[in-house]
């Protein structure tokens, strides 16, 4: 996705004749131009085009097929001498092929533009800093490592508290997740990969964003409105690529220790090694040790939950000569964590007695779940020497997801085998300007759940879904301001039929500086509704599923408009985007926690659902080390329920205005440098689902009140190697008021009847632990540089 | 209050473009994008507003604030730096100090000998 960013862009070349004739041979650099359109880093990064020496791309005489060579590990090549007018092909995986007409110098600078053909297929990851593209005829925003540095996000359900497209609700006092939201509706709709496959979905489309922890992150792409053919059907809002460090973009060796007021103690380890001239690994630990117990609102729940997480991964890359690329990876998560009434855990004696309890119904209601996953990807690309345009491409993805649960006296146990298999094959019709990839895709999902209630089984399920699917996709490129990408997938389901999904994305370069996109496309998608709605476990809702109707797979269409426009205001740089999307369910499973407080119902769309949103964001460069950026968007969400209840969605709050400030000082000698960053959101009232039947005390507004978050950071760079922060979120200490409905809040002790009763600690808007303070340092060894 | 915040920086904008303000160009010898960030770091002084080097066309953008800074300022920050402009040289100790790769009088170009990594750390 992300190596759309500069997608169709007009082949630019230039070269510099700089070393005089010596005979013999050519010898020049290919690199990657990269325009740092947004600088992140006020008076640190120029704001040109910045070079960077890509290897292993293919250089060779066009009339010559053994002349070709492969550019070195920093660009460099060297050719045979040809004659006036030949021409000099340069060509890589994942790129433009780029053509240069020998002018008798012997010495020149290939820039390559980030590629037309291979969204999908490529395995190379060489892009950055861009904030928003205005050649790409998708709407993709990349946050790169800087702006992510700017929040200390701990993963990847934390990653978007700076980031205004992307909704992150607030923490429930007991999973510890944060569900995300795009263009008005739950994350589940948004297709969110990692490293262009699968990631969270399944059975951990909530709790695997804690997966992905944030100093993994290499870069994070949003796209907005449906997304490519060639990743699946699933997208339907949108689809986040998060990028993860990797054998290339990764340094030697990185370390990061973090620690939070709430007794959060993190620890990241990554470092990177070249085996040999072709294989080279990166190896990612994540550890993650919280047993403070939390209960500053005194309501006698854990305002946060006390956990141990780790997550491993090693990743092998193999870069051969003959255009073979490589990226094998395995990931290994193992994670714990418990939640409820401190009281329930002051008799245990440690971590192992806690997570133990998965059957003890009876004492104070806790929670307790425990997750182990394997993942296990392999993609492989190939290039054809004689024709660079032309490349093969085929990934492959496995996972095993154990999940297994008690929050209070329901039990849950789910276990998910997700295979995936997808090749493509990326050509052209006669020249670059119209470029297709064609391919097919199989995919194996088998779930097995089963959910007791008072060690009564409710409910076993096994489900298989196996569903084989052909996809094509046309990218034409008529002239520089024009770009159109029109994709088509057939996919046959073996329990829902057949899944039709056109996309379409097209891009208009009103002027030089002024881009305007249109989306369209449908997606389709399969639910699990006891993981997507992880929340509503921790109350007393009983589960009413089917109850009105079969389930069926959700389809929906979405279309949007983007318009981005930069512009120098005061002699600087900014941009304004303005964008609105619209989704439309043709099919839905419907959550409904309005009918009954004590009931969670879901069944199948009866009428109409829709989520339209709109959005404005303007990004300023203000001075040399001053950057700022406002935003804000509007959404309108509506489901129609049973019995005419309220159609606004609950916890989607209509008006959400943003703004952020960084200040960054003058590197000095050593590269050291200040940073600091600001960031004030307004969340503007959500409806909550109706309580109106419970007692008095039981009640909470239909409606939440609107409210401030202010988050502020400072980064002490000392040199780029280390670098310390401290921070504080929620500066305001804004709490939800009583977030737990029958927790202990000075009335007299909730008796346990009405406890059983009406017990929901899911309906949470806003933070519940408060202020949070909390510090952490970033040691590295760098790539050496050679300096003067 | 979105409002506010839309206008408190409306305002700031406006404040500041009551002072005086030019933008030259002028060519700045140079090679790469090594070169760009020394160039542009050099003039990351109070005055200037915003200053931008070409590495194609060699040409230096530059706003600034007439009152604090004068443009002969501006072209002997970019040679103190090492780079010749159309009106001040650099110096020879200055010039002997840069980066290799960045030799422009000796005919450098980025690539050097291919023992320089001019890849950009983040």
């Amino acid at each position: 996705m992300h190596m759309r960013l500069t997608l169709l862009m007009c082949l630019v070349l230039t070269t510099f004749p700089l070393f005089a004739q010596n005979g013999g041979s050519l010898r020049g650099k290919v690199l990657v131009v990269e325009h740092s359109d947004h600088s992140t880093a006020p008076g640190h990064e120029g704001h040109g085009p910045e070079y960077i020496g890509l290897p292993g791309a293919y250089v060779r005489w066009s009339h010559d097929i053994s002349s070709t060579t492969v550019s070195d590990g920093f660009g460099f090549f060297k050719l045979p001498m040809a004659n006036l007018g030949d021409t000099l092909l340069v060509s890589m995986l994942g790129y433009e092929t780029a053509g240069w007409i020998y002018d008798g110098s012997s010495y020149v600078d290939i820039p390559l533009i980030a590629g037309v053909d291979l969204g999908a297929a490529e395995v190379v990851e060489r892009k950055s800093a861009t904030q928003f593209s205005l050649l790409s005829p998708l709407d993709v925003q990349s946050l790169n490592r800087k702006e992510l540095a700017k929040a200390a996000c701990c993963n990847l359900s934390e990653a978007f508290e700076t980031n205004a497209s992307v909704d992150a609700s607030f923490t429930d006092a007991v999973t510890g997740t944060r569900q995300i939201r795009m263009l008005g509706l739950d994350g589940k709709y948004s297709q969110i990969q990692v490293d262009n496959l699968p990631g969270p979905r399944g059975l951990s489309a909530v709790r695997g964003l804690l997966f992905i922890p944030g100093d993994w992150v290499n870069e994070i792409h949003i796209s907005k409105g449906a997304g490519t053919v060639t990743q699946g059907y699933e997208s339907i809002t949108g689809q986040i690529n998060v990028a993860l460090k990797n054998p290339e973009t990764a340094d030697p060796y990185h370390v990061n220790l973090y620690v939070n007021g709430s007794g959060r103690k993190e620890f990241n380890y990554i470092s990177r090694h070249d085996i040999s001239r072709r294989w080279s690994t990166a190896v990612l630990i994540h550890g993650l040790h919280n047993e403070q117990a939390n209960d500053r609102n005194e309501d006698g729940f854990l305002d946060t939950p006390m956990q141990r997480n780790f997550v491993g991964r090693n990743e092998w890359k193999f870069k051969g000569d003959r255009g073979i690329r490589g990226e094998y990876a395995g990931t290994y998560v193992n994670t714990a964590a418990v939640a409820g009434q401190k009281t329930a855990f002051d008799n245990a004696e440690n971590w192992d007695e806690m997570t133990g309890r998965m059957d003890s119904l009876a004492g104070p209601w806790s929670a307790v779940t425990a997750i182990e996953r394997t993942e296990l990807s392999a993609k492989t690309g190939f290039v054809f020497p004689d024709a660079e345009w032309r490349t093969i491409g085929t990934q492959f993805n496995y996972y095993n997801h154990d999940h297994q649960q008690r929050f209070g006296k329901n039990q849950y146990r789910g276990t998910e085998q997700f295979f995936r298999g997808n090749a493509l094959y990326s050509d052209i019709f006669g020249s670059t300007d119209r470029s297709f990839t064609l391919g097919a895709t199989y995919v194996y999902n088998s779930f097995d759940e089963s959910f007791a209630v008072n060690d009564t089984l409710q409910m076993a399920m096994d489900r298989t879904e196996s569903v084989p699917g052909v996809f094509f996709e046309y990218t034409w490129n008529p002239n520089e301001r024009w770009s159109v990408i029109g994709g088509l997938r057939y996919d046959e389901h073996n329990l829902f039929g057949r899944f039709l999904s056109p996309r379409l994305h097209a891009r208009w370069s009103a002027t030089e500086n002024t881009s305007i996109k249109v989306v369209a496309g449908k997606g389709y998608r399969t639910s699990n509704h006891f993981m997507e709605q992880l929340g509503s476990w921790a109350s007393q809702r009983q589960w009413n599923w089917n109850v009105y109707g079969t389930t069926v797979p959700e389809e929906a269409i979405n279309v949007g408009l983007n318009v981005t426009s930069k512009f120098r205001l005061n002699y600087r740089e900014a941009t304004l985007t303005l964008d609105g999307y619209s989704t439309q369910f043709q099919n839905k499973l419907v959550v409904d926690l309005d009918r009954s407080t004590g009931a969670i119902d879901l069944y199948a769309l009866n009428g109409q659902s829709f989520a339209n949103s709109a959005q404005a964001e303007f990004n300023w460069d203000v001075h040399r080390h001053w950057d700022m950026r406002l935003a804000y968007r509007w959404v309108n969400a509506h489901t129609d329920r049973a019995f005419g209840n309220p159609t606004q969605d609950p916890f989607v709050s209509t008006h959400r205005a943003f703004g952020q400030f960084s200040y960054a000082s003058q590197l000095n000698e050593q590269e050291g440098q200040w940073r600091t960053d600001f960031t004030c959101q307004w969340i503007g009232a959500q409806r909550l689902p109706l309580t109106t039947e419970n007692p008095e005390a039981f009640q909470r507004p239909d409606i939440a009140p609107d409210f401030f978050q202010i988050n502020a950071q400072v980064t002490r760079q000392f040199s780029p190697e280390f670098s310390i922060y401290a921070g504080v979120e929620n500066a305001l200490n804004y709490k939800q008021d009583r977030p737990i409905i029958a927790g202990d809040y000075d009335l007299e002790s909730v008796s346990q009847t009405d406890f059983d009763q009406y017990f929901d600690a899911s309906l949470v808007y806003g933070p519940i632990f408060g202020r949070m303070l909390y510090a952490g340092l970033r040691w590295g060894i760098l790539t050496p540089k050679v300096n003067d | 209050m979105k409002h506010l915040l839309l206008f408190t920086f409306l305002a700031t904008g406006l404040l500041a473009t009551a002072q005086k303000k030019a933008e030259i160009a002028f060519q700045v010898s140079g090679v790469c994008g090594m070169c760009e960030d020394r160039i542009e770091r050099a003039l990351d002084v109070p005055g200037v507003i915003m200053a931008d080097w070409d590495v194609e066309s060699k040409k230096l953008t530059i706003a600034y604030k007439t009152k604090k800074i004068t443009e002969k300022a501006i072209h002997q920050l970019v040679a103190d730096a090492g780079h010749d402009t159309d009106q001040i040289k650099a110096t020879d100790e200055v010039y002997a100090n840069i980066h290799g790769c960045c030799k422009y009088r000796d005919g450098a170009s980025c690539s050097g000998d291919g023992q320089h990594n001019h890849e950009e750390h983040d």
